[in-house]
């Protein structure tokens, strides 16, 4: 799948497109994975995700839960309605830190 | 050390090649669709058919992807030499399909027989039928009926599809908290019904919901009760004998209850709001999140799980799974072949054969591994009990194995002790130390004795303490006790309405139970007389008090804590309207009726000499200079055990069989309709009577804070008003 990353200023900002599904989470994961470097903050912008499947969901966990190990923060950010009530109603929502634009505050870095 | 434990396995690749799809012989167990290494395992039993066959849809299409059948010509894996092969091992059906994206599949199988085929109406023993696809009787997720309500495609071949699920979940910790029997206060309560009102406060899309119910977590917190019992969330079918009411434009009758299982492993789909995302392993993600967020708030989880029958009905009814598969090993049969019908909705699951037991048995570890579940309540229990021919048996082994199973062995089980067959075991349930019971009789006692009924005292006094003359060697915790529950009036048309009036549910009020043991106080149904209000509260109240004085394990039904009213219908397991879904509003417009019973449940969970796992002695085992319970009267020490009067005190010394303290405990019950006056045991020096509660009293002086009450000024006796109850503390008066 389509994912376009960009390090700006020390901030990567991981933008991938299309959903994440059975299909497609195993190749976002991975991709994505290769930019949790130590200490990196990473804003993971789900604007062009439609659809984030169970799978979807797993792949997003495991990528926090690898960025906490490495000290790295990741906030998602413009997540869409419909992912963000899957979210909560499956109590994944617990684990993020929400940003409605990718222009994080950098207080926000402090809660993620 | 590394290495050895990435070593790759050598079963992920392929044997043989069915139009493309990649297989390779199956391991049988566990049953159902398990994700393995590069690809899904498929395992089916059925003992009488000869031929399998694996249907793949995409998920939601109509036709199958692909029909892989378990024996037959195969390709070579990468060759195109053609090959005989079978999956099947004993009566197992099992095939690997690899590289599979399970998210995006449904399946079913096909099964058939060298049987000659049954028709419908007519009485058979096999009723295979090579032209249905049928769910997997283990299967962990069905769509099909993803969002409650939502009308399916009627004339879709595949009503209840097959979904794989994920069983991973991250539980951060959370394991069943094991309270002890003895200490919970159960809530019986409907997922939909609990937050579908919109008084509830909770978005359109969530309400009605598992997730709707997580965000009312602070609510029961607040009423004070520490488990919830949910009606069923196993998959049904709400369209089950629904009816449509064209005047109304709206489903006029549904299965809303959902005492009719189409799948013993799945979570509803229609009860989760990632129901409509049609994706299994959300709906199961959504229920464990629930569970846990109980969990965290010292709250258990015990589901009502019907294994009485399934959803098939009887010869008329349709073939979803399991009387296609092997119907002579699931249900039971007359000699002649017609479903055996001790459940009273058309069939009965064969619950003592051996592979249907397993099948119990697995199900119910699964939702206490997987799901966290605490503790099980099993409607019409009875029929577990029953030999294939349903003779009722001795020692019956489903519910032995249930009883010392390793993994459910910390796991309440819970028997709704009689069937519709006529079998009534309330007291003489098989328990093997394990059962507690639905104590029918209780329910009954309480009630006759709340209406006022002479020579209810004895059995009243039974009922107080756990039931003894039922459980004597099983303990008080063997006795669920409750006054109403989803069947039978709510607490509200019990002081309300003298006869069921259930012409809402379309059967010209033949439905329902005729004996409700209820009283209207004076006039049927609604009325605007304040007395008449009055007094319906008070005995709101007095079986509230009662009931949570009593020894054994309380439960109070969902509505009940507001009184809200079912307009007297004492059935209402078809509608899917305001009737059965919780009034919010009640909650502030009953307030002081609210507040009586939050505070009763608060004074339950202070008071340790209200929660013995032992029954009570009769005698002064600690010493105290009084037994751990006594009886009296209008006159202490003199107890009428002909009347409608009746007081008891608990000596707080024998808390917890001695080992804990608590205070001394008096309940004074006046079911007569004058107020008497009542003549107090006398306390040990330096000990005071303090008024807890008094139902005659308007609210707030009804009921205090548990700790604060406020001294008795005549310390040798107290009036207590006419149908009414009063209960007192005798604390030191230093504390």
């Amino acid at each position: 799948m389509q994912v376009d990353v960009r390090d700006d200023g020390g901030i990567v900002f991981i933008e991938p497109v299309g959903d994440i599904d059975g299909k497609t989470a195993p190749e976002f994961q991975e991709t994505v994975l290769g930019h949790v470097q130590p200490s990196a903050r990473i804003v993971l912008n789900l604007k062009r995700v439609g659809f984030l499947s169970s799978a979807g969901l797993r792949a997003v966990l495991l990528i926090y839960r690898e960025a906490k190990s490495k000290a790295a923060k990741v906030v998602l950010a413009e997540v869409n309605k419909d992912i963000r009530g899957s979210m909560s109603a499956t109590g994944f929502l617990a684990f993020f830190v929400l940003c409605d634009s990718v222009q994080v505050q950098e207080s926000i870095w402090e809660t993620a | 050390m590394g290495d050895s434990l990435n070593v790759q396995r050598i079963d992920v690749q392929p044997t043989h090649e069915y139009q493309h799809y990649k297989i390779r012989p199956g391991n049988p167990y566990p049953f159902g669709a398990s994700l393995v290494p590069g690809g899904v395992n498929f395992s089916v039993f059925s003992h009488h058919a000869n031929y399998c066959v694996l249907v793949i849809f995409e998920k939601g299409g109509q036709e199958p992807l692909v029909e892989i059948p378990f024996r037959g010509m195969f390709m070579k894996a990468s060759t195109e030499e053609p090959v005989w092969g079978e999956f099947r091992i004993g009566n197992v059906f099992t095939m690997t399909v690899l590289d599979l994206d399970h998210e995006a599949i449904e399946y079913g199988f096909r099964i058939d027989s060298g049987f000659p085929s049954a028709r419908a109406g007519q009485p058979a023993f096999h009723r295979f039928d090579a032209t249905k696809v049928l769910l997997d009787p283990y299967t962990r997720a069905i769509g099909g009926r993803d969002v409650w309500g939502q009308a399916p495609n009627w004339n879709a071949p595949f009503q209840h599809r097959s979904r794989i699920v994920f069983d991973d979940y991250d539980w951060e910790g959370d394991r069943p908290l094991e309270i002890p029997l003895e200490d919970l206060v159960v809530y019986e309560m409907h997922v939909r019904g609990f937050t579908r009102h919109p008084s509830s406060g909770i978005d359109a899309e969530e309400a009605g919901t598992f997730s709707g119910m997580r965000q009312k977590i602070p609510y029961l917190k607040e009423l004070g009760v520490n488990c919830v019992e949910l009606m069923p969330v196993y998959e049904f079918d709400e369209f089950e004998h629904s009816r449509w009411d064209e005047q109304q434009r709206r489903w006029a009758k549904m299965n809303y209850w959902g005492y009719s299982t189409v799948g013993f492993f799945s979570p509803k789909a229609g009860y989760a709001a990632t129901g409509r995302m049609r994706d299994g392993t959300m709906v199961a993600d959504e229920l464990k999140s629930l569970v846990k967020e109980l969990h965290r708030n010292g709250i258990e989880i015990i589901l009502d799980v019907v294994f009485n029958h399934t959803a098939e009905g009887n010869e008329q009814g349709p073939t979803i799974s399991y009387r296609g598969i092997d119907n002579a090993t699931y249900y039971m049969l007359t000699p002649e072949g017609y479903y055996y019908n001790f459940s009273g909705t058309g069939n009965t699951l064969n619950c003592n054969n051996p592979i249907v037991r397993d099948m119990v048995i697995d199900a119910l570890r699964y939702w206490a591994s997987q799901y966290h579940v605490d503790a099980f309540r099993f409607d019409l229990a009875s029929i577990l009990g029953r030999d294939p021919w349903g003779a009722p048996l001795a020692n019956p082994p489903l519910l032995e194995a249930l009883a010392y199973d390793p993994i459910l062995g910390k796991c309440k089980l819970i028997a709704e002790a009689w069937d519709a067959g006529g079998l009534y075991q309330v007291g003489s349930f098989p328990a093997y130390g394990r059962w507690a019971e639905w104590n029918g009789k209780y329910r009954d006692t309480l009630r006759r004795f709340v209406k006022g009924d002479p020579g209810e005292t004895g059995a009243i006094s039974q009922a107080i303490q756990g039931s003894p003359q039922l459980y004597q060697g099983r303990g008080p915790t063997a006795s669920v006790n409750f006054v109403t529950c989803h069947d039978g009036f709510n607490l509200a048309d019990l002081v309300s309405y003298n006869d069921k009036h259930n012409e809402a549910n379309g059967e010209d009020n033949r439905d329902g139970a005729n004996d409700n043991a209820s009283w209207n106080c004076g006039w049927e149904g609604p009325t605007e007389d304040p007395a008449i209000l009055a007094l319906r509260q008070r005995q709101m109240k007095n079986v509230m008090a009662m009931l949570l004085v009593s020894h054994g394990v309380p439960m109070i039904l969902m509505g009940d804590e507001f009184a809200q009213s079912k307009f007297g219908n004492n059935n209402t397991y078809c509608l899917d309207t305001e009737i059965n879904w919780l009034d919010w509003s009640l909650r502030h417009r009953n307030q002081g009726y609210y507040r009586f019973v939050t505070k009763m449940i608060a004074f339950r969970k202070a008071h340790p000499v209200l929660r013995s796992k032992d029954f009570l002695r009769h005698t002064d085992y600690v010493g105290s200079g009084y037994s751990d319970i006594s009886w009296h009267g209008t006159r202490a020490w003199q107890p009428d055990w002909g009347g409608r009067v009746l007081a008891f005190m608990l000596c707080g010394r024998h808390a917890k069989g001695g080992t804990a303290t608590d205070d001394f405990i008096y309940v004074a019950m006046n079911m007569y309709w004058d107020a008497l006056p009542f003549e107090l045991p006398r306390l040990p020096d330096g000990t005071r009577w303090r008024v807890f509660a008094n139902t005659s009293m308007p609210s707030p002086e009804d009921v205090f804070e548990p700790g604060s009450e406020p001294e008795l000024t005549d310390q040798a006796g107290c009036l207590v008003g006419g149908r009414s109850v009063m209960i007192l503390v005798g604390r030191s008066a230093l504390q």
